[in-house]
């Protein structure tokens, strides 16, 4: 079983959410996203109709991507567990619900214009962390403060 | 590629056909072009290869000569186009056309309609009040670029694809709008009466005013006000509509971020040109003949739950980000210095 958040669990989300075209039917998506959890990055390249690379960076690699979503592992463990639950986000956990109620945004980016990519490609993205439904997920235990 | 001599020669002589012309045979200014599909299938980034991607400064044929065919002798003129490419030039906009005709939607059938319920009156009609002003809002930012789609050269046909996606797409704003006024036993509401910020944007007589005027301050602005109706959203039919409008005003406001900065960069003697429409934008922004009353307060509603003082603190978060983004966008185009000039009736949100 996989840990959120790591390369290896990503890389299974996106060959779930790639079967039977599923990123293609939605249109081309082009952008560089990061995640971060806690001390954790991971830098997800998205590239035409497919997520072409996955890897861990260092949170500092962060400021030259084009945005990335930044939450504490509760706010992330909130959201997929809603997916398990309901095979999809419902209403109240969607990755832009999300962005409008953390008080500082859930996507960041030093750049409005390459922040404006995770609204532009925004049903891609959904769409990308939705098939996380079908993946089983072991939690990273948040270190102690 | 070459035609066989003797071939020609037989089409010039065939006894019962008049005699062809066939002065157009080898025209092409580019032979042996042969565009292979990317990734992202054949985009215009493929086929803008050679003279046929090099957009002219300046064009004055005023033909519908498209760029790269061979110009004709007997063609007539259609009228004055915008010769200078950048008074109308975006980066991306053969990028973002493409990216739109493929992310098209319909509000027919990609809106899970059935979700809809009745809702407590209230809330219905805040609704209802919010879909009105966005019918209307929506309508003038489909006919503000189609005035300008007659008036762009062939020799920069980028721009107009991008613009009619524009229109398709603000035609299906106002459509899915009205259809959810009417979808659950309200209806439309109060009129706007079109303020004087949407009619200002009408009143543009250059393009780059106008892209300023709607691309960056009213389309920037509605886009955020569509990431916060996913947050309203009372039914996955509604979450749906606002996420889909989001990404396509998206589109929009990419389209004016890179034309400023395409401007700025070419035409740096503009920047004040530029600061006197923001002028001109910002000041309406709250200002009493700008105000719609019955959108803020349908807006207090909704994200309050019914609780209209949460609502009110919220309606002040959501213009905070309205104006903190529309900085941002500026800055990345290369006009940080706006937000020393920015008017006062806008820097109190902030």
């Amino acid at each position: 079983m996989p840990k959120f958040p790591s390369a290896e669990w990503f890389q299974e989300v996106r060959d779930v959410a790639t079967q039977n075209d599923g990123l293609r039917k939605l249109g081309t998506c082009d952008a560089v996203m990061g995640v971060k959890v806690g001390d954790q990055a991971i830098e997800l390249t998205f590239e035409a109709f497919d997520l072409v690379n996955i890897r861990e960076i260092q949170p500092a690699e962060l400021a030259n991507i084009d945005f990335y979503l930044d939450a504490p592992i509760e706010t992330w463990r909130e959201m997929l567990d809603n997916i398990k639950e309901h095979g999809k986000a419902d209403l109240k956990h969607t990755l832009n619900t999300i962005d409008f109620l953390e008080p500082e945004g859930f996507a960041k980016s030093n750049d409005q214009s390459r922040k404006d990519l995770f609204y532009r490609y925004l049903q891609t993205f959904q769409r990308f962390f939705d098939a996380s439904a079908q993946v089983e997920t072991d939690f990273a235990t948040p270190q102690p403060v | 590629m070459a035609l066989d001599p003797k071939i020609l020669e037989q089409l010039r002589q065939e006894p019962d056909m008049p005699e062809l012309d066939l002065g157009w045979l080898g025209a092409q200014t580019a032979p042996g072009m042969a565009a292979k599909p990317g990734r992202r299938g054949l985009t215009l980034a493929e086929i803008n290869v050679g003279d046929y991607g090099d957009a002219p400064e300046r064009t004055d044929h005023n033909t519908i000569r498209i760029r790269g065919s061979v110009p004709s002798p007997n063609a007539v003129r259609i009228g004055y186009f915008i010769p200078n490419k950048g008074d109308i030039w975006s980066d991306n906009s053969g990028r973002i056309y493409e990216e739109a005709v493929q992310r098209q939607w319909s509000s027919a059938t990609d809106i899970p309609w059935d979700t809809i319920k009745p809702l407590p009156d209230v809330v219905e009609e805040a609704i209802c009040q919010i879909c009105t002003f966005l019918t209307e809002v929506e309508f003038v930012a489909g006919d503000a670029p189609g005035r300008w789609i007659g008036q762009i050269s062939p020799d920069h046909f980028e721009t107009v694809l991008f613009l009619i996606t524009q229109v398709v797409d603000e035609a299906r704003h106002l459509d899915v709008f009205r259809k959810r006024a009417l979808a659950n036993g309200c209806g439309l509401l109060e009129a706007g009466g079109m303020g004087r910020a949407l009619r200002n944007i009408m009143d543009a007589k250059d393009f780059s005013e106008m892209s300023a005027l709607m691309h960056l301050v009213g389309e920037g602005f509605v886009q955020t006000m569509f990431r916060t109706g996913e947050f309203i959203a009372t039914n996955e039919a509604e979450k749906t509509i606002f996420q889909l409008c989001a990404q396509d005003e998206s589109r929009h406001v990419g389209f004016g971020v890179m034309h400023l900065r395409y401007v700025l960069e070419h035409q740096p003697e503009r920047r004040e040109e530029f600061h006197s429409y923001l002028d001109k934008a910002e000041e309406l922004f709250g200002h009493p003949t700008s105000m719609n009353v019955a959108f803020q307060e349908s807006l207090m509603i909704t994200l309050g739950g019914g609780d209209t003082d949460k609502g009110l603190v919220m309606l002040m978060a959501l213009q905070k980000k309205q104006v903190t983004e529309y900085l941002h966008r500026l800055k990345v185009a290369g006009m940080p210095e706006r937000r020393e000039r920015l008017h006062p009736g806008m820097a109190m949100f902030l």
